[in-house]
């Protein structure tokens, strides 16, 4: 009985062992260590709801993603602040996530009208023609990928519609998402350099188009960044710049709604009486259902900030230059505010959430992603009366901070 | 009483005018309107329920 009594909490919170399998690892933390110093990475872990709410919701520049919200352990092990750091460049520009108030918020404002609630409710028409689409195309194969082929590419053809990419380029901005996030043992979480460089492939020349179409506002995720004149100095962004504020949309658009949507189906199927109950009505169960989908298979597991003064946060002394990590994914299981959280139950109440994040950083895409996971949930359960999935076919990523299934094979039976 | 309303956090979820409908509202495009600058005591349960609701924390009660 050694091994049982052996505390996770000893370990590297970022080893592939426990990022790989990481609720043990949260539920220790929650019951023994709530909040937990990481001297290695200067880093305190909160890792209950009610804690995470609270420090996601302390303003005044006082936790700044300086560092990025997912700096790569490596680099926490090599940087130790002695005090709080210099804040990001705004000249250039640095990227959108990194920026302190009110730059932050600028950037933000510049681009987020067509993520806002009534223009995505404007998308709905547009993004079921998609996904009817793509069951066209897929349905008579018998077999396909939920994430990849149905899922991913659906999101994928979104995101380059919003910024104005010929959809028939979907699969190749896919590809290249897909190539960049997976996980390196060797560095350790996601080399977010080496990331921005080859999305921004695909992003430079959508502002570039944007530039010589006048820029008139017709295109708002980009149009309002082109116009964008910084203040005091009053200079315009360069395209590296704007691209700079535009990954985030990308890959958020890609990444995480796909994981959602196939894992969330997969856990229906995976309870026949639940899926049942949800067929009885899909236009009213199926968005009562997204809530707990969300809650259950969100795939962001973290998110980092650093201290740019002492606070004190949760009971806990927080120093100028030290690092805070709030555990997502570990609020989402928390038994302290979800009755028996590791269960999948359709219908729950749920009454407040975490799976996207909370305050400053609160997901910019979450409309969008709710309407497509919704979308291509109840698209597929009106046309599909009886599938299988191929679990031992299944493929997942133990990626760092996107945790979650890359390939769910499917069988359509009926 | 009344609501401080953090506008360059603001992104128009409308969570505040689903609390708290006779306090706040959303327009066609998605701008927030506040709709009663001066709190009576009888609106401090509603506000407290739109500040708590607030995904990006943008909002509080000054006294």
């Amino acid at each position: 009985m050694n091994a049982s009594t052996e505390s996770l909490l000893d370990r590297d919170p970022f080893s592939i062992e426990l990022m790989s399998n990481p609720l043990p690892f949260y539920k220790e933390l929650r019951d023994k260590a709530p909040v937990k110093y990481y001297k290695e990475y200067d880093t305190y872990f909160f890792s209950r709801f009610e804690d995470v709410w609270e420090v996601l919701r302390v303003g005044d520049n006082a936790f700044v993603a300086t560092e990025t919200n997912l700096p790569t352990p490596q680099y926490l092990r090599t940087h130790r602040n002695n005090g709080a750091p210099p804040f990001a460049s705004t000249r250039p520009m640095a990227a959108g996530p990194s920026l302190p108030s009110p730059y932050y918020e600028e950037m933000r404002l510049a681009h987020i009208a067509p993520l806002r609630p009534k223009s995505v409710a404007a998308l709905q028409e547009f993004v079921l023609g998609l996904v009817r689409g793509r069951l066209r195309v897929l349905l008579p194969r018998r077999k396909f990928d939920l994430i990849a082929d149905y899922a991913a590419m659906t999101a994928s053809s979104v995101v380059c519609f919003l910024f104005g990419i010929p959809l028939s380029q979907a699969g190749e901005v896919l590809r290249c998402v897909g190539e960049i996030a997976k996980y390196d043992p060797l560095k350790g979480g996601v080399d977010l350099r080496s990331f921005f460089i080859e999305l921004k492939k695909h992003i430079v020349p959508a502002i570039q188009a944007r530039r010589e179409a006048g820029a008139d506002g017709s295109n708002s995720l980009i149009d309002g960044l082109i116009n964008y004149q910084t203040n005091p100095d009053d200079r315009s962004l360069s395209d590296n710049e704007i691209a700079d504020q535009l990954v985030c949309v990308m890959v958020g658009g890609m990444e995480s709604a796909p994981k959602v949507t196939g894992q969330g189906i997969m856990e229906l199927w995976r309870r026949p009486e639940q899926l049942a109950a949800v067929r009885a009505d899909l236009d009213n169960n199926v968005p009562i259902a997204i809530e707990e989908i969300v809650r259950y298979c969100a795939p962001a597991q973290y998110t980092f900030r650093t201290a740019h003064k002492d606070v004190t946060v949760a009971g806990q002394a927080v120093k100028a230059g030290q690092r805070v990590a709030c555990l997502l994914h570990s609020a989402s299981r928390d038994e302290r505010e979800f009755k028996e959280p590791d269960s999948f139950i359709w219908n729950r109440p749920i009454e407040r959430v975490l799976s996207f994040g909370l305050g400053q950083h609160h997901c910019i895409g979450k409309h969008l992603a709710k309407l497509e996971v919704r979308t291509l949930v109840h698209e597929f359960l009106s046309q599909v009366t009886s599938f299988e999935i191929v679990e031992e076919e299944a493929v997942r990523n133990p990626s760092c901070f996107q945790r979650g299934w890359i390939s769910l094979p499917v069988i359509i039976k009926g | 009483m009344r609501i401080v309303v953090n506008r360059s956090l603001c992104d128009g979820n409308g969570m505040c005018a689903r609390e708290a409908p006779k306090l706040f509202a959303v327009d066609e495009h998605d701008a927030l309107h506040v709709l009663k600058e001066n709190l009576d005591e009888k609106d401090r349960e509603p506000a407290e329920r739109a500040v708590k609701a607030c995904p990006k924390a943008a909002l509080r009660i000054v006294e």
